[in-house]
């Protein structure tokens, strides 16, 4: 228990400013870290840019067709009536 | 090309040219902070913090709507909060997936339960709540009203996600800002400053995308329901 409590704290001091150093490139695991995160953020917004996209063509698709449907009804109705 | 698609186009074309150019920047200019802040993957904070940032104005939108739906009822204004709460979604997610694999590197663990990351992961979850009761609760009035009340009562949250860390502490650092200590040189600056205005224009696409598609939903069940009462909608 008390190694598991130990776990979660910070490995350092937690930092209140950001600088530059000469060298930090050779962690191999804090670079998958990034390009996971790179990765996920492409996947979440292109993904729903593109869903959107696509549900808004098939929705305006539908929409056009019914509403030219309602218009020719329109005009034969008003033809019928004249 | 149908003219009133060209502000949406320009604004698409112009989000992507300048994320483009932002991933280029972190890559290629930015230099890479101190071990303690995570080393290169504290490069993942250019689109973190501005991610927090398009969920706060997200979540705006959602109120402001939400609010204005409860006042007066209107399919644009009924658009709109759901598109905030849908778009806010989406980044608080990104947010909650980025923020992780940053914590990995720079505190040694995933997922710590502190303040502002529990705050942040609650509002995430009441716009989740919006999300899924507009889908799968059905477009009615009613619903369409509990969405909105849930839309103003949710943004309560968000200043508390804000001021928690000066409240009550925790981990979560305290860059930018009372009390930090700044991004310490140019280029970091820069890029966080790009990083927020690209943030803002992806919102402003996305929440643009979406409402355009609820009103167009609206418009859909209007003319389904005109064309059913013509008795149009029979063999369908």
């Amino acid at each position: 228990m008390t190694t598991k409590v130990s776990m979660l704290q910070p490995a350092t001091q937690t930092p209140s400013e950001f600088s530059p150093v000469s060298g930090g490139t050779d962690s191999t695991s804090a670079e998958a870290l990034l390009v996971i995160a790179y990765i996920a953020m492409w996947l979440l917004f292109f993904g729903f840019l593109v869903l959107t996209h696509r549900r808004q063509r098939g929705l305006n698709e539908k929409l056009d067709h019914l509403e030219q449907v309602l218009k020719n009804t329109d005009t034969a109705t008003s033809t019928e009536s004249t | 090309m149908d003219r009133r698609e060209l502000p949406h186009n320009a604004l698409v074309l112009l989000t992507a040219l300048l994320f483009s150019y932002l991933i280029y920047f972190i890559f290629l200019r930015v230099p890479v902070a101190q071990i303690e802040a995570g080393g290169i993957a504290q490069k993942i904070f250019y689109f973190h913090m501005p991610s927090a940032y398009a969920m706060y104005l997200s979540g705006f939108v959602c109120f402001v709507a939400s609010a204005a739906y409860l006042v007066r009822p209107t399919d644009g204004r009924d658009a709109w909060a759901r598109a905030g709460a849908e778009v806010a979604v989406v980044f608080g997610l990104f947010l909650l997936v980025s923020g992780p694999l940053w914590a990995k590197k720079a505190w040694g663990v995933y997922w710590a339960w502190e303040p502002r990351l529990v705050t942040t992961m609650l509002s995430v979850l009441i716009y989740v709540a919006i999300v899924v009761l507009r889908a799968f609760a059905g477009d009615g009035e009613a619903e369409r009203k509990f969405a909105a009340a849930l839309g103003v009562l949710g943004t309560i949250n968000l200043p508390i996600i804000h001021y928690s860390v000066q409240k009550w502490g925790g981990m979560h650092p305290q860059v930018v800002g009372k009390g930090g200590g700044g991004l310490r040189h140019p280029d970091m600056r820069s890029a966080l400053v790009m990083g927020l205005l690209v943030m803002t224009l992806l919102a402003a696409l996305l929440l643009w995308q979406r409402a355009r598609l609820a009103i167009a939903r609206a418009r859909l069940t209007r003319a389904e329901q005109h064309a059913a009462g013509l008795g149009l909608l029979d063999g369908a």
